[in-house]
C-alpha cells in the first residue's frame, strides 16, 4: 500500500498552499482547545495546590464574635475547652491577631500580627532565619514570604520586593510597629527573626509571633488598660480574660471533618475549612474548564469544516485523476483509503503543530508573560499541558480529519471510471 | 484462441426521449495476438466499444468475455482487479497522473496490484519507448509525444493480455504518431499481446491485421 502513501504525499506537496491553509485551520483549532484546557488544568492545579498547602484539610478554623450581644460566642479559654471535649477533635489552639501599622525604612504596611502558641509556631517551615523564642520581652516576628510584597513606599508606590527583589529579607532587622489604638500612637521596635517558606497560601501573607510574648507585651505597653485588638463591653471596659480572634481545631480523620464542621456551625460559629475550599475550588474550576473548552471546541469545529471543505474541493479537482486510477484498476476501497489517509494526515499534521505551538504559548505567554503581568509568584504554572491531553488532542485531530474527509472520499470511491476520466 | 468475445452487446445512454444508442447489438471476436483497428466517424460508438471491452463502462445488455471471463458479471471490486491485471489502456489525452514522475506513472498499475515492480522490465520498456532519461520528470515537463510514450509504457507495464488504444496518435504530429504506433505494434508482437486500436488515420489502420468499421453503434464491415 506504499503507493497510496506516496501518491498522498505527492498530492499534498503539489497543492502546497491549500494543504498549508487547511493544516493552519486545524492548528488554530487545536491551539485554542489545547491551550484553553491547559490553562484550565494549570489554574486548577495551582488552586488545589494552594488549598492543599494551606494546611491540612483536617484543620478547621473557627471564628468567634467580639460583640457584647453574642458574648457566649466569644472565643475564650473555656470555650476552647468545650471544643476539645467534642468527639473527633484532636487538638485545639487559639489564635490572637492584632492589627498594626508596620514600617521598615520608607516602606509601610497595614497588617495583623498573629500570635500562636510556641509549639505550633515551631512547626512552621522556614525559608530563612530562626523561629522567635518563647518568653522574650518583646515579641519577635516571623514574616510570611509574601508580606514584603505588600509593603509600599507611599511616595513611589513601589513595593519592597519590587525594589529589593524577591530574595529581600529582614532577618535581625527592627520593624517599627504601632498597634491600632485610638488613644495613642506609640511606636514599638520589633525584631524580625525569620521568614516562612512559601508553601502555604495562608502563611505566606501572615506575620506570626509567640502568643505568650505577645500577650505579655500588649499588657506592658498599654496605658489605658485596654489591650489592642481586644473587645470591650458596652461600658467600654475590657473583659477580664483573653478573647481570641480565632482558633484552629484539628480533627482526627478527614471523614470526620464534615461531622465536626456541622457540629460547630450548629453551635453558632463561623467556620472555615480547606475541604470546603477545595470543594468550591473544584466547582469553580469545572465551570472555567467547561467554558474554556467550549470556546476551543467552536474553533475546532470551524477547523473541521475547513478540512471537509478542502477534501471536497480536492475530490472535485481530482475527479480526472480518480478516473485514471480507476481505469488503471484501483479498487473503490483503496481510493477510499487514499482520501481518508490524506485527510487523516492533514488532521494529524495540524494536530501535531498545534500541540507544539500550544506548549510554546502556554510556556511563554501564560506561564511567563501573564504570570509576570499578574504579579503572581515566579514559577506559578497557570497553564499545564499534560501528556494525556497532548496525546488525546492528536488522536482527536486525526479522527476529525478522517471524519471530515469521509463523505468526499466515499463519493470519490463510488464514481464510475469512464465518467470520471472524461471530466 | 479468442481473447475477446462480445455477443449482442447494447449500450444505451439516457432514458425515454433522451435515449441515445451507443452500441446496437454488437457481436465480434478478437483472437489472441491480433492487431485490430477500429475506424468510424465521431460519435459512431468506437470509444464506447473500447470502454465496455475494457470494463470501464458497463453494457446495457449482452455478454462480453475477455480472456475467458464474463466481465459483465463482475462487481466493482473484481472489475478493478480484472482491469489492472488484464487490460492496458492508452488514451488520446494521455491521462497521466500529474503529481507523479514518469517512472511512478509507469509502475502505478503494478503497485495497484500489490506487486513489486520488476525494475529490469520497467527499464526495458522505458528504453524501448525512448523515455529512460525522462524517468524523474513530471508529465507537464514532457512533450506530447513523450507523454504518450509514457502512457504506452504504463499500459505495457503489467503484461496485460489486451491493450486498448483510443486514438493514441490524435494529439501528435504525423511523424510522432507513426513512431508511437510502430512502438505499440512492435511491443505487442514481441510480447504476444493483443491490440485494439481506434484511429482516424486510414494509413495507420491499414497496418493492422484486421479493420472493423463502425457506424451508428453497429459494425458495418470487417476486413
Amino acid at each position: 500500500m506504499r503507493w497510496i502513501w506516496d501518491l498522498c504525499i505527492a498530492n499534498m506537496k503539489q497543492r502546497g498552499i491549500r494543504t498549508g491553509l487547511t493544516v493552519l485551520g486545524v492548528v488554530i483549532g487545536i491551539i485554542s482547545i489545547v491551550s484553553l484546557l491547559g490553562i484550565g488544568i494549570g489554574v486548577k492545579r495551582e488552586l488545589l495546590d494552594a488549598a492543599a498547602a494551606e494546611g491540612n484539610v483536617t484543620e478547621i478554623t473557627i471564628y468567634g464574635t467580639t460583640g457584647e450581644s453574642r458574648k457566649d460566642k466569644m472565643l475564650t479559654e473555656r470555650r476552647l475547652e468545650d471544643f476539645r471535649e467534642l468527639e473527633h477533635v484532636e487538638t485545639v489552639y487559639p489564635v490572637l491577631s492584632v492589627s498594626a501599622r508596620l514600617s521598615y525604612g520608607r516602606y509601610d504596611g497595614y497588617w495583623e500580627i498573629t500570635g500562636i502558641p510556641q509549639e505550633y509556631l515551631q512547626e512552621l517551615p522556614l525559608r530563612e532565619g530562626v523561629c522567635p523564642e518563647a518568653d522574650s520581652y518583646r515579641p519577635a516576628l516571623l514574616i510570611g514570604n509574601h508580606v514584603l510584597d505588600m509593603f509600599y513606599n507611599p511616595s513611589t508606590m513601589q513595593s519592597y520586593t519590587e525594589f529589593y527583589g524577591e530574595d529581600a529579607e529582614l532577618n535581625g532587622e527592627l520593624m517599627r510597629v504601632s498597634f491600632d489604638m485610638a488613644e495613642e500612637e506609640s511606636v514599638h521596635r520589633l525584631k524580625v527573626t525569620g521568614m516562612i517558606k512559601g508553601d502555604s497560601f495562608r502563611d505566606s501573607y501572615r506575620i506570626y509571633c509567640d502568643m505568650d510574648s505577645l500577650k505579655r507585651y500588649l499588657k506592658q505597653v498599654t496605658t489605658t488598660g485596654i489591650l489592642p485588638g481586644q473587645p470591650v463591653n458596652q461600658n467600654g471596659v475590657a473583659y477580664n480574660e483573653w478573647i481570641y480572634s480565632s482558633a484552629v481545631i484539628k480533627v482526627d480523620d478527614i471523614d470526620s471533618v464534615d461531622t465536626v464542621l456541622k457540629k460547630l456551625q450548629n453551635m453558632g460559629y463561623q467556620t472555615e475549612n480547606d475541604k470546603e475550599y477545595v470543594d468550591s475550588v473544584q466547582k469553580t474550576v469545572k465551570i472555567v474548564q467547561l467554558l474554556l473548552g467550549g470556546i476551543g471546541m467552536i474553533a475546532l469545529i470551524v477547523a473541521v469544516i475547513g478540512i471537509g471543505n478542502t477534501m471536497t474541493t480536492a475530490v472535485y479537482d481530482r475527479i480526472h485523476e480518480i478516473g485514471i486510477l480507476k481505469v488503471l484498476g484501483c479498487a473503490p476501497e483503496e481510493l477510499l483509503y487514499l482520501f481518508l489517509l490524506e485527510s487523516g494526515i492533514l488532521g494529524g499534521l495540524g494536530g501535531l503543530i498545534g500541540i507544539l505551538t500550544s506548549y510554546g504559548i502556554i510556556e511563554l505567554l501564560v506561564n511567563q508573560l501573564a504570570v509576570k503581568l499578574m504579579k503572581l509568584p515566579k514559577g506559578t504554572e497557570l497553564g499545564v499541558i499534560p501528556l494525556w491531553l497532548a496525546g488525546a488532542a492528536l488522536i482527536f485531530a486525526i479522527l476529525l480529519g478522517i471524519l471530515a474527509g469521509f463523505f468526499p472520499a466515499k463519493w470519490a470511491a463510488g464514481m464510475k471510471p469512464i465518467q470520471a476520466v472524461q471530466r | 484462441m479468442d481473447i475477446v468475445t462480445m455477443e449482442h452487446v447494447t449500450k444505451v445512454y439516457g432514458e425515454n426521449d433522451t435515449r441515445v444508442w451507443g452500441l446496437h447489438d454488437v457481436s465480434l471476436t478478437i483472437r489472441q495476438g491480433e492487431i485490430v483497428s477500429v475506424v468510424g466517424a465521431s460519435g459512431s460508438g468506437k470509444s464506447t466499444l473500447l470502454h465496455v471491452m475494457g470494463g470501464v463502462d458497463s453494457p446495457t445488455s449482452g455478454t462480453i468475455i475477455v480472456d475467458g471471463k464474463d466481465i459483465t458479471k463482475l462487481d466493482d471490486e473484481r472489475m478493478a482487479v480484472f482491469r489492472r491485471r488484464k487490460i492496458g489502456f492508452v488514451f488520446q489525452a494521455y491521462h497521466l497522473i500529474p503529481v507523479l514522475s514518469v517512472e511512478e506513472n509507469i509502475t502505478m498499475p503494478i503497485l495497484l496490484d500489490h506487486r513489486k515492480p520488476d525494475k529490469e522490465y520497467v527499464d526495458h520498456i522505458m528504453e524501448l519507448l525512448g523515455i529512460q532519461d525522462r524517468r524523474k520528470h513530471l508529465p507537464n515537463q514532457l512533450s506530447g509525444g513523450q507523454q504518450q510514450r509514457t502512457a504506452i509504457a504504463r499500459a505495457l507495464a503489467n503484461h496485460p493480455s489486451l491493450i486498448l488504444a483510443d486514438e493514441p496518435t490524435g494529439a501528435l504530429d504525423s511523424k510522432n504518431g507513426s513512431e508511437v504506433i510502430a512502438l505499440l505494434q512492435n511491443s505487442v508482437k514481441q510480447l504476444n499481446q493483443t491490440l485494439v486500436l481506434i484511429t482516424h488515420n486510414i494509413d495507420l489502420a491499414r497496418e493492422a491485421d484486421r479493420i472493423i468499421k463502425i457506424a451508428d453503434g453497429e459494425i458495418m464491415e470487417e476486413a
